[in-house]
């Protein structure tokens, strides 16, 4: 979700159906359906609850339980294509009119009526642009990019910009970049484990030959690819990865870069090429101490320079 | 007038004892111990994604019962009978070792049980649980926290600090008391060496740093011990559930370790094939079980000193979904075990599950505060008065009064 509308963002089918499958859409169905009425099958309302409350509006947006309910409605027949591939290419979202509840359904105070998969693209649309929603993602975005707590008026005018741009992230990015704030030299974030992994890799120069073990780091850093622990994501504060069995993890991962790597790179050379200037001191004199360039190494992929962002 | 009608406790006696030389505060901890042989325990397990009370402890005397939780309601009869406990409620099959701690008098239930938090959000729901404020906010620390915080400085509780089990320290155990962090390790170790090079830099760039790798460098000597290192599943699987009470049990047996240690379990949000005697909550509900059986096992004689308070955010709908899984709710159970709980019953003012009687005419309706439950546990367990809990500990609360009698 790099640029282009939020709204776009939200409607994307490979978003979607990821979600469908996560958040148990496909067994939803519409009381009222030609499936529901034939097997007494109803509504599940995981995702249209996290829909709001974590992708869109936010805890506090001002919906209530029968929003959720609506809105869990709306998409019901949203799904993807089976493992059997009888519609189409397993995997592909799937609109199914069979479980999709019939009728006019009223979300935040407005009416739905469109006809099956336009009901629910209406309604998304619609969030994906309402107040309640820019707050939350220009909340989010200046917490991921510049501190943990960051200044309310730069959330605010993010938000400012969100609603302007009817949802453009990249007006967005550049609304960031154009902010003071954004300029403050001091390292306040950690580095995520994906995040770390990473920038490891770049610094040594190298794609990993196996993804397996580079697989197995994020699992044992908290961080599985594609498996958060809940449906808002992976942790992104400060008090989340800076903990001690995360920076453990961390250091023993180190080793192990360091320890394949042994004396080929030279790390004060590296440390020159990623850091230059704002290099600190001690982490210079660190790594120019070390016993080894492998120890070098480990101590350049764990200093604050790398640690940090 | 709360403070001097607060239940005698272990450290309230210990503070009785030193009150003849205001000199010996320093030594507390031997004092303590020569008044009292109780070194307590206590273990707070999380369950994430909110479990169905309902199926873990089955209120099989209720009619409304087997027609709400439909094809996955436990009962007496048929294949995977339900453990009865009393002549109402039956506890789920999946939890053998439980069962044999109930009848031991080491098990207690308390039913119908949630926090204040009446929405239906995990993450807001989560907050609340361990944050312990009476709503959701943006808070740093957890009640669990706060409570060690609150203990008499000295005291040998306090100074050992909490545990937090997990790659992340769950929010219940983060404040300003000293936190071990802890998880089972995969990888093999870097050199002292190493260690201390980077713990170097560490102090002279980033104090924040320092002080967490030390904790965690640390914690890995004490919890390694003779321990199987075969990488597990995660916290969603028996096995994860296993090992991480083995490491956490260890860790709280040592004599120089923690006394109170946070756990979390993930997996219990059962939207869709939540499964009744078998299946999904019951792996679930069975990992749980081996993770009791763990702690017993590991802390021997410890044990009889040890209690273990298991919650969750909340529970869920009474009525099964259209996907024979339950969705958010209200009300739900938290088990208690250890030696030092007073079993063998189920806490409960059943509040009947008529569809009038339902929470919003869907959940099961919430009749005993779960804080009322955790300041019964930590008023007569490590010994905190009224007052701190009331204020520090759960914060605006006040009018709840904690649970009597639920420490031996």
């Amino acid at each position: 979700m790099s640029s282009g509308a939020f709204a776009t963002c939200c409607k994307q089918s490979r978003a979607i159906r990821q979600c469908c499958f996560y958040l148990d859409n496909q067994f939803s169905a519409g009381p009222n359906s030609a499936f529901g009425q034939r097997t007494g099958r109803g509504l599940n309302e995981n995702l249209a609850r996290e829909i709001l409350e974590l992708h869109t509006l936010g805890v506090n947006g001002g919906y209530s339980q029968a929003d959720v309910t609506s809105l869990a409605r709306i998409i019901t027949g949203w799904t993807f294509i089976g493992r059997l591939g009888q519609f189409g290419e397993p995997g592909r979202f799937f609109f199914n009119a069979n479980t999709h509840e019939p009728g006019l359904q009223t979300l935040l105070g407005r009416p739905y009526d469109q006809e099956d998969v336009a009901k629910g693209r209406a309604a998304l649309a619609n969030i994906a642009q309402h107040p309640a929603t820019a707050e939350h993602i220009a909340f989010k975005f200046a917490r991921h990019f510049l501190a943990d707590d960051p200044p309310s008026a730069l959330v605010d005018k993010l938000a400012n910009t969100f609603r302007m741009t009817g949802g453009d992230l990249k007006a967005l990015a550049l609304a960031l970049i154009d902010s003071p704030e954004a300029w403050h030299p001091e390292r306040t974030k950690m580095r995520s484990p994906s995040e770390f992994l990473y920038a490891a890799g770049r610094i040594v120069g190298r794609m990993p030959d196996d993804p397996g073990p580079f697989l197995g780091a994020l699992n044992i850093l908290g961080m599985p690819l594609w498996g958060p622990p809940g449906p808002n994501g992976y942790p992104d504060t400060v008090a989340a990865w800076a903990n001690p069995e995360g920076m453990k993890v961390r250091l023993e991962i180190s080793v192990r870069i360091a320890d394949r790597w042994r004396d080929a790179l030279n790390p004060l050379d590296l440390l020159d090429q990623i850091a230059g200037p704002v290099a600190s001191p001690e982490t210079r004199q660190a790594i120019a101490r070390a016993e080894s360039k492998q120890q070098g190494l480990a101590l350049l992929l764990m200093s604050p320079e790398v640690q940090r962002r | 007038m709360n403070f001097l009608c607060e239940t005698p406790s272990p450290s309230r006696r210990a503070l009785l004892a030193t009150a003849a030389g205001l000199f010996a505060w320093a030594y507390l901890p031997k004092f303590a111990r020569a008044a009292d042989q109780r070194d307590p325990r206590l273990v707070v397990i999380i369950l994430r994604g909110a479990l169905d009370g309902l199926s873990a402890v089955a209120p099989v005397g209720d009619p409304d019962y087997a027609g709400l939780h439909g094809q996955i309601a436990l009962s007496l009869s048929g294949e995977g009978p339900a453990i009865p406990l009393d002549s109402f409620f039956a506890l789920h099959p999946a939890m053998p070792v439980f069962a044999r701690l109930y009848r031991a008098g080491q098990g207690a239930i308390v039913h119908a049980v949630a926090t204040s938090y009446r929405e239906r959000s995990h993450f807001d729901g989560q907050d609340v649980l361990e944050s312990g404020f009476p709503g959701p906010g943006r808070v740093g620390s957890g009640w669990l926290n706060r409570a060690l915080s609150a203990l008499p400085r000295g005291a040998r509780i306090a100074t050992r600090g909490g545990l937090g089990v997990g790659p992340t320290t769950p929010l219940i155990m983060r404040g300003a008391a000293p936190v071990l962090g802890w998880s089972p390790q995969t990888l093999p170790q870097p050199t002292e060496d190493l260690a201390s090079r980077v713990l170097d830099l560490y102090r002279h760039r980033d104090p924040i740093l320092a002080d967490v790798l030390a904790q965690g460098l640390a914690a890995e000597k004490i919890a390694a011990g003779e321990m199987d290192k075969t990488p597990r599943g995660g916290f969603a699987t028996a096995a994860g559930m296993k090992q991480a009470a083995q490491g956490a049990a260890r860790l709280i047996a040592a004599d120089d370790g923690p006394r109170v240690a946070a756990l979390a379990f993930d997996g219990w949000d059962t939207h869709a094939n939540e499964g009744g005697a078998t299946g999904r909550l019951a792996q679930l509900l069975g990992g749980l079980d081996g993770a009791f059986e763990e702690f017993e096992r590991v802390l021997g004689p410890i044990w009889k000193d040890t209690a273990i308070v298991v919650v969750t955010e909340f529970g869920r709908t009474a009525r099964i979904n259209g996907t024979t899984g339950t969705d958010h709710g209200t009300g739900t159970v938290a088990f208690l075990a250890g030696g030092a709980i007073k079993g063998g019953r189920v806490i409960a003012d059943w509040p009947g599950l008529k569809p009038d009687q339902l929470h919003e005419s869907r959940d099961l309706a919430p009749t005993t505060d779960l804080r009322a439950v955790v300041k019964g546990v930590l008023a007569d367990h490590l010994g905190l008065g009224g007052t701190v809990l009331a204020h520090s500990v759960f914060p605006d609360s006040t009018g709840i009064e904690p649970m009597a009698g639920l420490i031996v």
